[in-house]
């Protein structure tokens, strides 16, 4: 029988070992997406996001956050796109969305599932996109790309929310 | 793992969610329509600051001063160019003719920006510094 204080340590190890292992997965994820190519370029479906939302209901939020910080900043230097514009978008998009879909899934989550907390996280991600995008080049243009933006963000948050919806399923069974 | 608290299969509030979100895309998509068939307005900028700006739909010619000398903008036909500039280069007048809003034309060496926007200029579009 293990003392309360080995079980502490068992725990906090398991946990770190969660935790390292969901960053591996998340910043493979994340890196790997931007070599699909898509007709659109810098169009993604948000594979990344269904690392994500597949942690929703298993772990807290400060866990979310670190592994998404490590994906985002990770996965783009593996890439060779640290600190540049695209980054920026991706990690403004991406931190906010991460924040409302923990938020959406603490409050909703008896009346939602994943597909939609992956829309509202799509949405989430394109609006904050295309706002930081307008304060990198001092220019309010981008807003014109407002509705194409919300359009896709309908039907990628679609594609990822419905194959979480799978995903979830078969892993839970 | 402990079970988990949640939907596996689509529930209605995802549907309700869908519809609203697509709701908000639809308008959003008719407001922007809107927003382009709008009267648009020729925005000249010379050293930081607004010299005038013209509506599109009349023609006229605009001299403008910058530090090299003197610029001439054509507003012709429902589109703006810049006929005649003082920089060595002429970047500026082989940016146009600009027919439409969001368009622009520089001449960095004068320091002339040429710009075209909608109604109210700045008010309709967010303020981004």
């Amino acid at each position: 029988m293990p003392s309360p204080d080995e079980r502490y340590k068992a725990s906090h190890i398991e946990r770190t070992v969660q935790f390292a292992l969901f960053a591996v997965f998340a910043t493979g994820v994340h890196a790997l997406e931007s070599l699909v190519t898509l007709p659109i370029p810098w169009l993604r479906i948000g594979f990344a996001h269904i690392v994500t939302m597949l942690m929703l209901p298993y772990f807290g939020a400060k866990f979310i956050l670190g592994i998404f910080l490590i994906r985002v900043c990770v996965g783009s230097a593996l890439v060779g796109k640290l600190f540049s514009p695209g980054f920026l978008l991706a990690f403004s998009g991406g931190l906010g969305a991460t924040l409302v879909m923990l938020c959406v899934y603490r409050y909703f989550h008896e009346f939602l599932s994943f597909w939609g907390i992956s829309l509202i996280g799509a949405f989430t991600h394109n609006l904050l996109q295309v706002t930081t995008a307008s304060l990198v080049i001092h220019h309010s243009a981008t807003f014109l790309l407002l509705p194409y933006f919300l359009a896709l963000a309908l039907a990628t948050g679609t594609i990822s929310g419905l194959l979480t919806n799978r995903i979830h399923a078969w892993q839970i069974s | 793992m402990p079970e988990p608290s949640f939907k596996r299969a689509v529930t209605r509030g995802d549907w309700i969610l869908f519809g609203i979100l697509l709701t908000l895309t639809a308008l959003i998509f008719m407001r922007s329509c809107a927003f382009r068939s709008h009267k648009k307005y020729v925005w000249i900028t010379a050293k930081d600051k607004t010299v005038g700006y013209y509506p599109l739909n009349q023609d006229r010619i605009v001299k403008v001063q910058g530090p090299l000398g003197t610029t001439v903008i054509q507003i012709q036909g429902g589109q703006a160019s810049i006929i005649q500039a003082p920089c060595p280069h002429k970047f500026c007048q082989k940016m146009g003719p600009i027919p439409s809003h969001g368009r622009i034309m520089v001449c960095i060496p004068n320091r002339i920006i040429v710009e075209i926007k909608g109604k109210g200029g700045n008010k309709t579009d967010a303020v981004t510094r």
